[in-house]
C-alpha cells in the first residue's frame, strides 16, 4: 500500500497552528517580569533545538515495528514518552481552552457542556483522514495570521514604547527565570511535530515541519509582542488572558468598539486542531507501542 | 403471471406467425393501445408477417413507409433462407433495424417506441426504430437561467440528450455506456464520459453502484442519486447535476462523469466538488472580473445566510459587549416589549421566511402581488408595530434569507445549517456558534464523492488548483484540468510540437 | 447506527443544559446598560454611582433617558449589591466608559477599585478613568450630544487629546499597566461642572494612589511635555501660543556633588526660537518648582523615570528616591530639533 503523503503547505500550517495552540490563550505567562520579551526569544532558540533534536528520534521510532530487537527496545519507552507526552498536550490546550471559556465567554455555563463539546469536536477532527485536519490548518492559518497581523497593526497608535524599551541586559538567572515558562509552553511541544508526520505519513519533513514552526513562533511573538506594548510585562502577567484583553482594547472607528469576537475563533481554532493532533498522535504512538510489543512477545515466544 | 420483462427471459418464439401474434397479444393483453396488423406478402415469397406497436409510441408514417410498403410492394425475389436478415438487408426502408430472437428485447424495443416485425416460419423477430413519441423540445432551463451563453436545455429524452451532448465534445473519445435500471421501469441510464480523462476507478464504482440498484422504478435523476451518492446524510450534495448540455460537456472534459437518465432533463455529474455549489453556468461565459465578483458575493452569501441570525443571538443573549455601544441601545430600544426571548423571536421568523418563499414558488402568478402585499405589510409592519416581533430581528432574518437566494444549490443545506447554528447559539452563545462552524467545516473537508475529496482544491492549494474555486482565473491560466486523478492527461494545452498553421 | 445514537446522546446533553434561552433572562433589552460608574469614599465606606441608561420596555418609543442609581457599602461588591437590590433588572457593565474617581476616595480604596474593575470582566480595559470633585455632580449633569454624561465625557476626552496633543493617557489599562510597573505617580484628566456643563478643567496628579494635586489646562499642557505625554499642540506662555511638537524627552541626573535632575526636552515648531524656548524653559521650571513647594514630593515622576531607565539611579537611590529628589534641583533644557 503506498504511503499518504502530505503536502509541504499543510505540513507547514498544521505545524504553525499547533504551536499557536494554547500558547495565544495564556503567553505572557503569570508572574513574568518585564524581561518576559527575551526570555521568549531564548525560548525560540530552544525550541528549533529540541525540533532538530527530535528528527532523529522520530525517524527511529516511526521504525519501530519492523526494527529489530535492540532498536525496538529503544523505541518503545520512546514512543511511551511520545505517547504520554501528546496525551498531556491534548489535556493541557483543554484546560487552558476551558478556562478561557468558563471565564470570559461563557462564565454562567455550566462546564461540563462545554468540555463535553469540545473533546467531542477534537474526537472527530481526530478521527477523521489525515488530510482533513492538514486542509482545516491550512485555512485556519490564514485566518489567524491576518487576524493577528490585522489586531497588532489597529493596536499600534496605543502601543508604548517604554512598555519594551531596553535599558539593561537581563542577568542569565532572571533570563532563564522568564524562558522557563514559554519553554514549556512553546518549545517543548515542538518535538511533537517530527513525531507527528513520522508516525502518520513515514517521512520528517525537516524543511516544511521548520518553516511552519518559525511561523507559528513569529506568531505567538507578535502576539506577546502586542500585549507588552499595550499593558507592559506586569499588568500582561497580571491578566488572565492578555491577548484577549488586548484585543478588547481594540477599535475601529466608532462601529467596530470590540474585536472580541476574532479572537475568541482564534483561541477555538488553535486549541481545537492542537488538541486533535496530539489526540491523533497518542492515538498513533500507542498503535506503533503496540505492535512493537506485539512484536517483542511474539519473538520472545520463538 | 409475469410482471416484469426478465420474467420472459426464457420464453421463444415459435415458427408460427399465429402462436407469435398470440404471444404477444397476451403479454400486452392488458395494453389498451397495442396495436397489430398482419400484412400478406403474396408477390414474391408469400410469406405473411405482422407488426406489432403501441400507440402514441410510434411515429405511424414513418412505420408506413419504412415497414408497410417495402413488405406490400417488395417485387424481388428471396434469395436466402434467413428471412429476417434478408428484410432487414433487402426490403426495409429503415435505417436502424435489428434482428432478435430474444422475446425480453423485443419487448423492450416496442415499449420504447420500436415496431416489431413478427414473420411467419421464423423464430426471430425484427424490431424497427419507429420512435415518434413526443418531447417538450429544447428549452432553456429554468433553474439555470444565463444572462449570456448557450440557452440549450435538455429535455426527457436520453436519446436527443445524449445527441446535444455529443454536438459538444466531437471527438471519438467521448464514450456512453448503456444499461436498464428499475424492475418495472426498465430506464434506460447512460453513462457518459471522456475515456482518455476519466479515472478508471470513480468509473468502475460508478457502475458498480448503478448496477447494484435494485428498485422497481427510477422516474428522475434524483432517485439514482440518492441511492448512489456517499455520505446519504449529509446537507451538502456529493453528485452533481444540471440541465444543459454546455455544462455537462464542461464537466466531461475535467475528466467526469455525466450519468443520462431516461424521462428526465436533468443529468448527474460526478465527481463533484463543494466549491461547484458556488458556481454559476455563466461564470464562464462573462469576464473573470464579473465571474469572480459574483462568485465571492456567493460565498459571502452562503456565509452571512447561516450566521447573521446565529451571532445576532449571541451577541444579544450572551455577549453584550460585542455590539457597539449606539447599536447595543438601538436594539434595546426596538427590542422594548417584545414578549419573545430573540430565539423564539428568531424561529417565528425563519418559518414565516420560509413560508412565503415556498408560497412563492408554487402559487399562481396571479396571486403573486396579492401574497407580497401580505408577506410585507403584514409580516415586516404590522407585527413589528404589534410589538409581536422586533425591527432588527426581521431586518436579520431576511438578510439572512435574502441572502441564502444566492446559493440555490445548497438551498436545504443552508436552511439546515441556519437553524442548527441558531440552536446552537442560543444554548451556548459565540461557543456554539464557533463549534458549530468547525463541525461543519470539518465534515465539509472530510466529505468525498466517489473516492475524491470534496475540497480536492486544497490538497494541492497552489494557484492551480485554487483557480477555479473562491474565483474564476482567466481562461488563459486555465491550463491543465482539476486534480482528480494524477494519472490523467493534466494539461488542457495542445502539445508543444504542434505548430500553428496560421 | 452508532453515529444516531451519539446525536441522540449529545442533542439530549445539551437540552439538559440548563440554556440560557428558556430562562429569557439574559437578552440586552432586560438590563440595565450602564454608561458610567463613580467612586467617592469616606474613609470607611464607599459609594458607587451608576449612571445607568433606562429604555422602558413598556414604552420603547420614548428616547432612553440617563438615571444615576447610587449604593453604599463596605465594599465595592457591597455598594453594587446594594444598587441591584432595587432594581427589576440586572445592571450590565459591558458598555461602562468611564470610570469616576472622586476627590474623597483615598489610596486604599483606590487600589481596591482598579482591583475591582480588573477582576470584573464586565467593565472593560478600555473604559476612561477619571478625576472629578463630585461624581454624584457630574453624572447627573443632563447630556449635551449623547444619551448619557459618561458618553459626553469619552467624547470630550477623545477630542480633547487630539486637539491639544496631550495625551490623556487615562484609559483603565494604561493606568492600570502603570501602577503595576510600580510608577509611583500618573495623571487622570479632570472633570469639573461648569456654567457650560461638562468642562475638562485638566489633569488630577495622583501620587501612590492618592490626590495629590491639580493642574489647569494650560499647566496640563507644561506638565504633559515634562512627563514626556505630549505629541503636537498648542502652548501657550503668557499671552502668547506657540505650535509645537515634542520629539524626544531626556531625563538625566547627576549626584556627585549637589544633586541635580535634567530634563533635556526636543522639540520642533514653526514658530519656535531660542528666545521661546528660553521661555519655554522659565515656565518648566516655575512649574515644577510650584509643584514641588505644594506637594513636598515628586509628582512629576522624576524619579520612576530615572529609575527605569537609570539602572545605577535605581541601584544607589531607589529606596531614598523621594529623599534625593527633595535634596535636588531642576534644570530644564528645551532644544530646537528640526521642523514639523
Amino acid at each position: 500500500m503506498r504511503a499518504e503523503k502530505i503536502s509541504p503547505k499543510h505540513l507547514a500550517a498544521l505545524a504553525a497552528v499547533f504551536i499557536l495552540g494554547d500558547s495565544v490563550i495564556v503567553l505572557p505567562p503569570p508572574d513574568s517580569g518585564k524581561f518576559v520579551f527575551w526570555g521568549f526569544l531564548l525560548s525560540i532558540a530552544a525550541a528549533a533545538a529540541v525540533f532538530f533534536a527530535a528528527v532523529p528520534v522520530s525517524s527511529l521510532i516511526a521504525g519501530a515495528e519492523t526494527a529489530g530487537a535492540v532498536r525496538r527496545a529503544v523505541c518503545v519507552p520512546l514512543l511511551a514518552a511520545a505517547a504520554f507526552y501528546s496525551f498531556y498536550g491534548a489535556g493541557l490546550a483543554l484546560k487552558r481552552y476551558m478556562g478561557f471559556v468558563d471565564r470570559v465567554l461563557l462564565p454562567d455555563t455550566q462546564r461540563f457542556f462545554i468540555a463535553f463539546i469540545f473533546i467531542f469536536l477534537a474526537a472527530v477532527l481526530a478521527s477523521r483522514r489525515k488530510d482533513v485536519i492538514s486542509k482545516l490548518s491550512l485555512i485556519f492559518i490564514v485566518i489567524s495570521a491576518i487576524t493577528v497581523v490585522l489586531f497588532f497593526a489597529l493596536s499600534v497608535k496605543d502601543f508604548r514604547r517604554e512598555n519594551i524599551a531596553v535599558y539593561r541586559l537581563p542577568e542569565f538567572s532572571e533570563l532563564i527565570g522568564e524562558a522557563i515558562p514559554c519553554f514549556f509552553t512553546v518549545s517543548l511541544p515542538a518535538a511533537l511535530i517530527p513525531v507527528y508526520t513520522s508516525l502518520l505519513y513515514g517521512e520528517t519533513k525537516k524543511g516544511a515541519s521548520f518553516a511552519g514552526l518559525s511561523a507559528g513562533l513569529a506568531l505567538v511573538g507578535l502576539c506577546l509582542v502586542e500585549c507588552l506594548l499595550l499593558f507592559g510585562a506586569p499588568l500582561s502577567a497580571n491578566l488572565d488572558f492578555p491577548l484577549a484583553s488586548a484585543v478588547s482594547t481594540v477599535t475601529v472607528g466608532p462601529l467596530f468598539t470590540r474585536m472580541d469576537g476574532l479572537v475568541y475563533c482564534l483561541f477555538f481554532g488553535t486549541a481545537l486542531i492542537k488538541t486533535s493532533f496530539c489526540m491523533k498522535l497518542c492515538f498513533y504512538a500507542l498503535s506503533h507501542l503496540k505492535n512493537a510489543l506485539r512484536r517483542n512477545r511474539g519473538e520472545q515466544k520463538k | 403471471m409475469p410482471t416484469q420483462i426478465s420474467d420472459y427471459e426464457n420464453t421463444a418464439l415459435s415458427l408460427s406467425l399465429d402462436e407469435n401474434m398470440q404471444l404477444f397479444k397476451n403479454i400486452f393483453s392488458k395494453e389498451s393501445v397495442l396495436r397489430f396488423k398482419k400484412i400478406e406478402v403474396r408477390e414474391s415469397w408469400r410469406c405473411d408477417c405482422a407488426i406489432f406497436y403501441l400507440d402514441g409510441m410510434v411515429n405511424v408514417e414513418l412505420l408506413n413507409e419504412s415497414i408497410v410498403r417495402p413488405l406490400l410492394t417488395v417485387k424481388q425475389e428471396r434469395t436466402e433462407n434467413r428471412l429476417a436478415e434478408y428484410i432487414v438487408r433487402q426490403v426495409l426502408f429503415a435505417s436502424e433495424a435489428k434482428v432478435t430472437s430474444k422475446v425480453p428485447d423485443m419487448i423492450r424495443a416496442m415499449l420504447y417506441g420500436d415496431t416489431l416485425l413478427l414473420i411467419d416460419g421464423c423464430a426471430e423477430a425484427v424490431t424497427v426504430n419507429t420512435k415518434g413519441w413526443r418531447t417538450r423540445g429544447i428549452s432553456e432551463p429554468d433553474d439555470e437561467k444565463v444572462l449570456q451563453g448557450p440557452r440549450e436545455g435538455f429535455d426527457e429524452a436520453a436519446m436527443f440528450n445524449l445527441a446535444m451532448i455529443r454536438r459538444k465534445l466531437l471527438t471519438p473519445d467521448f464514450c456512453t455506456e448503456m444499461m436498464r435500471i428499475g424492475r418495472r421501469s426498465d430506464t434506460i441510464v447512460f453513462i457518459c464520459y471522456l475515456d482518455s480523462l476519466v479515472r478508471k476507478k470513480t468509473l468502475d464504482e460508478l457502475k458498480k453502484r448503478l448496477y447494484s440498484l435494485d428498485t422497481d422504478g427510477i422516474l428522475d435523476a434524483n432517485y439514482i442519486t440518492e441511492r448512489i451518492r456517499d455520505h446519504p446524510f449529509s446537507l451538502f450534495k456529493t453528485t452533481g447535476s444540471t440541465e444543459r448540455p454546455d455544462i455537462v460537456a464542461a464537466r466531461l472534459l475535467e475528466g467526469r462523469i455525466a450519468v443520462v437518465v431516461d424521462g428526465t432533463p436533468v443529468v448527474i455529474t460526478l465527481p463533484y466538488l463543494f466549491s461547484e455549489n458556488f458556481q454559476s453556468d455563466e461564470d464562464y461565459y462573462l469576464s473573470y472580473f464579473a465571474a469572480s465578483a459574483g462568485r465571492v458575493l456567493r460565498y459571502l452569501c452562503f456565509f452571512l445566510s447561516v450566521s447573521i441570525p446565529a451571532i445576532f443571538i449571541a451577541a444579544a443573549t450572551f455577549h453584550k459587549e460585542l455590539l457597539p455601544t449606539s447599536l447595543a441601545l438601538s436594539v434595546t430600544q426596538l427590542r422594548g416589549g417584545v414578549p419573545f426571548p430573540p430565539f423564539a423571536e428568531c424561529l417565528l421568523l425563519i418559518l414565516v421566511f420560509e413560508i412565503l418563499k415556498e408560497t412563492g414558488v408554487r402559487m399562481p402568478q396571479s396571486l403573486g402581488h396579492a401574497l407580497s402585499i401580505v408577506g410585507g405589510l403584514v409580516v415586516g409592519q404590522a407585527a413589528v408595530e404589534a410589538r409581536i416581533i422586533s425591527a432588527p430581528m426581521l431586518i436579520v432574518v431576511a438578510l439572512s434569507g435574502i441572502a441564502g437566494l444566492m446559493v440555490p444549490r445548497l438551498k436545504g443545506a443552508v436552511f439546515y445549517l441556519r437553524l442548527l447554528f441558531v440552536v446552537l447559539s442560543a444554548l451556548f452563545g459565540l461557543y456554539g456558534y464557533i463549534a458549530g462552524i468547525a463541525l461543519t467545516l470539518i465534515h465539509i473537508l472530510d466529505m468525498r464523492s466517489f473516492g475524491t475529496s470534496c475540497t480536492v482544491s486544497l490538497s494541492k492549494a497552489d494557484f492551480q488548483s485554487l483557480k477555479d474555486t473562491v474565483w474564476r482565473a482567466p481562461w488563459f491560466t486555465m491550463r491543465t484540468r482539476p486534480l482528480f486523478n494524477s494519472n490523467i492527461i493534466r494539461s488542457r494545452e495542445k502539445k508543444p510540437n504542434e505548430k500553428n498553421p496560421y | 447506527m452508532k453515529k444516531i445514537l451519539i446525536s441522540i446522546f449529545v442533542l439530549m446533553l445539551t437540552l439538559l443544559s440548563g440554556c440560557r434561552f428558556t430562562t429569557g433572562g439574559a437578552e440586552n433589552d432586560r438590563r440595565f446598560i450602564v454608561a458610567a460608574v463613580g467612586f467617592e469614599s469616606d474613609g470607611a465606606l464607599i459609594t458607587v454611582y451608576a449612571e445607568t441608561i433606562i429604555i422602558n420596555s413598556e414604552t420603547p418609543e420614548n428616547e432612553p433617558a440617563p438615571k444615576l442609581l447610587k449604593g453604599s457599602g463596605a465594599t465595592i461588591n457591597e455598594a453594587f449589591e446594594e444598587i441591584e437590590a432595587s432594581l427589576a433588572r440586572p445592571l450590565m457593565l459591558e458598555h461602562c466608559g468611564v470610570i469616576a474617581v472622586g476627590g474623597g476616595v483615598t489610596a486604599s480604596w483606590f487600589d481596591r477599585i482598579c482591583d475591582y474593575c480588573l477582576d470584573d470582566r464586565r467593565i472593560t480595559l478600555s473604559s476612561y478613568m477619571i478625576s472629578c470633585d463630585s461624581p454624584e455632580a457630574l453624572l447627573s449633569e443632563t447630556p449635551e450630544s449623547s444619551v448619557a454624561a459618561g458618553y459626553d465625557i469619552m467624547g470630550i476626552i477623545e477630542q480633547r487629546s487630539s486637539s491639544t496633543g496631550i495625551f490623556y493617557d487615562s484609559r483603565f489599562f494604561e493606568i492600570e499597566g502603570l501602577r503595576e510597573k510600580g510608577r509611583s505617580v500618573f495623571t487622570l484628566p479632570f472633570f469639573a461642572l461648569t456654567g457650560d456643563g461638562i468642562t475638562l478643567d485638566g489633569l488630577s496628579i495622583y501620587r501612590d494612589d492618592r490626590l495629590t494635586g491639580r493642574l489647569s489646562t494650560d499647566d496640563a499642557v507644561l506638565y504633559s511635555l515634562m512627563t514626556g505625554n505630549f505629541d503636537r499642540g498648542t502652548v501657550r506662555i503668557g499671552t502668547d501660543e506657540y505650535r509645537i511638537r515634542l520629539r524626544s524627552a531626556e531625563y538625566d541626573y547627576t549626584d556627585s556633588g549637589e544633586n541635580r535632575l535634567y530634563l533635556k526636552l526636543r522639540l520642533t515648531g514653526d514658530s519656535l526660537d531660542d528666545t521661546v524656548c528660553e521661555r519655554l524653559e522659565q515656565e518648566l521650571d516655575r512649574l515644577e518648582s510650584r509643584l514641588r513647594l505644594t506637594s513636598g514630593t515628586d509628582v512629576v515622576g522624576f524619579t520612576d523615570i530615572l529609575s527605569e531607565r537609570h539602572t545605577d539611579f535605581d541601584e544607589k537611590h531607589g529606596r531614598d528616591a523621594a529623599e534625593f529628589y527633595k535634596s535636588s534641583d531642576f534644570t530644564v533644557e528645551c532644544l530646537i530639533s528640526g521642523g514639523i
